[in-house]
């Protein structure tokens, strides 16, 4: 005996109706729940989706945001000057390093030479220690770009130099 | 549901989808906040605007500001926002970016309003629309730049009230109305245009608050403006005038007319037919076939794959709502219907704006149109479900909640599309008033002051770093 092959019984449309109706919705509705609760974070002071208040120069360097790096120049702080950089932002790990150092970290020429411009110390007391970092984190083009900030007859060694990792 | 008059049935639904909206838009309304006011194509217009000593000059010098294009409200605008701001207190960048943040509010009111959400039926259909709308690539573009203001969200502003107007009795003041519309539109730029198509197109398919009277007043709004640009010897841009796709690559203006600047018209159809693909597919993007080169890069990129499967279930259910309701002749066709109808053909006619160049936000009141006759032909489905055996119900459910679910991941991606955007838009201010080239800074005190003011504002402002933002995003919402 087969199943008797008839439409949804009228009796039964409105909970169908409903049933499929809530299903249609359910992901604008997941959606909002998702909205709601980042909102609802954000009140007890957690978002993840901001950058952090208190970014310090060196991540914001490391995360390439130029503008919170012009902002922080233009308010008084040392560009030169080493700070905490937080875990993940240039690697797994929480380190002290300098601006500078941070761009080299995260590779990009632009930041080195934006951090250059607005003050930030490209010297013999800085050189070695930026030089070798570069070479060590494989980036060709800041490399080169330091090897041309330096005088002539400038032949550094890494022999010694203070890294902020070394492996 | 006895005893209760039937306006108070229809409230609820209304309620919940307005509701809905509320809390989807304003945390949109956030997003798009967030960016800044643009170094390009703004700050000059502000400028521009402020500068001027009355608005009469400057309403007068900006119809020649260009051999292209009259757009002299663009400068009007800016300069009013700039009175605005001084008069209120307010920072330039809350003042501009407010106005960006009304207008897409509007967009999305007069969204609701054209839909009517009367039914639970309707609120269904609602929740598969509305992501439509905020989640296809065109109303982004409308949301990511601005002009200073973002005159395409204008236009589909004063598009979607003309709709709405068309949808309701005939009343004495519809025909000045629309002309005070499409005026203002065609004075922002040339895509308003569109407001007399959609006008046209609601007569064509006779709806009631379309009169002769609005279509002839329309018409020679049009018409005085088509003489005004003749007058002025304002041309319109050719192949070459910007940059577009063809084919998997995007060419340059030079590259354009090099290629195709003698044999021009197998270009132009290629940009019409991609202009109605890429509201109907979300393919091409800027006149190029990503799925073209895709081959290349070892397989699609999952935007590319999201946005094609949403895009093609979403114009696979207009097609069958086209094809099973339009049929009949219009004399036979519902409201509905007659709304439907004009919503497909304000879509053909929109990509035939993109002949000289395929761009996002020239379709965007067709994005518009298109989330209109989704809603309509979600609902048209969804109503034959009573009529239906369990497993095709649920076989259609299953059907519209993944499409629903993938146009929701399109719209949620709208907010990284635009705090990217915000973090870009922030970053290009490091080149204005560079303190190592002074020589390029502005001569004139009052140009000095205005762009030192908004770039002070634009430092101070926080934005969201993507480095902080998950690094999955980049693949499934950026193309």
């Amino acid at each position: 005996m087969t199943a008797p092959a008839t439409t949804n019984p009228p009796d039964t449309d409105s909970a169908i109706g409903n049933v499929f109706g809530w299903a249609v919705a359910a992901p604008p509705i997941a959606w909002l729940l998702v909205a709601a609760t980042l909102v609802m974070a954000a009140a007890f002071g957690y978002t993840p989706l901001m950058t952090p208040a208190e970014l310090t120069l060196p991540e914001a360097a490391g995360v390439r945001d130029h503008l919170e790096i012009l902002r922080q120049i233009e308010s008084g702080v040392d560009p030169n000057r080493a700070e905490r950089v937080r875990s993940g932002l240039v690697r797994p790990g929480e380190y002290v390093m300098t601006p500078l150092e941070a761009a080299v970290a995260s590779g990009v020429l632009d930041t080195v030479q934006f951090l250059q411009h607005h003050g930030a110390r490209v010297d013999a007391t800085t050189l070695p220690g930026l030089l070798c970092f570069a070479k060590q984190q494989g980036a060709t083009d800041i490399e080169a770009y330091l090897r041309q900030q330096a005088p002539v007859d400038f032949a550094p060694g890494c022999k010694g130099v203070r890294l902020p990792w070394t492996d | 549901m006895q005893g209760r008059p039937p306006s108070v049935d229809r409230l609820k639904p209304a309620v919940l989808a307005l509701l809905l909206a509320a809390l989807i838009t304003l945390p949109l309304a956030d997003s798009v906040f967030q960016v800044p006011i643009q170094v390009s194509d703004s700050l000059e217009a502000i400028v521009i605007g402020a500068k001027y000593p009355s608005s009469w000059s400057l309403l007068a010098d900006s119809a020649q500001f260009s051999s292209t294009t009259f757009r002299p409200m663009r400068y009007q605008q800016a300069r009013w926002l700039v009175q605005g701001a001084a008069a209120t207190g307010l920072t330039y960048n809350s003042v501009f970016r407010g106005v960006h943040v009304a207008l897409m509010v509007m967009l999305v009111l007069l969204f609701l309003v054209a839909i009517r959400v009367r039914s639970w039926i309707d609120v269904a259909a609602f929740a598969v629309a509305f992501p439509v709308l905020v989640g296809i690539h065109t109303f982004a573009a409308m949301l990511q730049e601005a002009f200073p203001v973002n005159h395409f969200a204008e236009v589909g502003v004063c598009a979607l009230a003309v709709f709405v107007l068309a949808q309701q009795p005939p009343r004495w003041f519809f025909p000045p109305l629309m002309c005070l519309l499409l005026a203002f539109a065609l004075s922002v730029i040339e895509s308003g245009a569109m407001v007399w198509v959609v006008a046209i197109c609601c007569a064509a398919a006779g709806m009631r608050g379309m009169t002769r009277s609005s279509v002839v007043a329309a018409t020679v709004v049009l018409g005085v403006y088509l003489l005004v640009r003749n007058a002025l010897d304002i041309s319109s841009p050719g192949i070459g005038g910007h940059g577009s796709g063809f084919g998997g690559t995007f060419y340059s203006p030079e590259e354009l007319t090099r290629r195709f600047g003698a044999h021009p018209l197998g270009f132009i159809a290629y940009n019409v037919a991609g202009g109605l693909a890429s509201l109907l597919f979300s393919e091409p993007r800027q006149g190029v076939y990503s799925l073209a080169s895709a081959w290349k890069t070892g397989g699609p990129h999952p935007v590319l794959t999201i946005n094609l499967v949403a895009s093609i279930a979403t114009t696979a259910l207009i097609v069958w709502y086209g094809v099973t309701h339009l049929r009949v002749g219009r004399a036979a066709w519902s409201d509905t219907d007659r709304m439907f109808a004009v919503a497909c053909a304000v879509m053909v006619v929109n990509a035939a704006l993109n002949a000289a160049y395929i761009k996002d936000e020239i379709i965007s009141v067709g994005g518009l149109f298109y989330a209109v006759a989704s809603f309509i032909a979600v609902r048209g489905l969804l109503e034959t479900i009573p009529q239906r055996r369990r497993v095709a119900s649920a076989l259609i459910a299953l059907f519209l909640m993944t499409d629903a679910g993938l146009w929701t991941f399109r719209a949620a991606g709208v907010h990284y599309v635009l705090r990217y955007d915000a973090f870009k838009t922030r970053n290009d201010w490091i080149e204005v008033l560079r303190p190592d080239k002074r020589e390029d800074w502005p001569t004139d005190p009052q140009e000095l002051a205005i762009t030192r003011r908004i770039r002070d504002e634009v430092i101070l402002r926080s934005v969201a770093s993507p480095s902080f933002m998950p690094r999955w995003a980049d693949r499934y919402w950026v193309e």
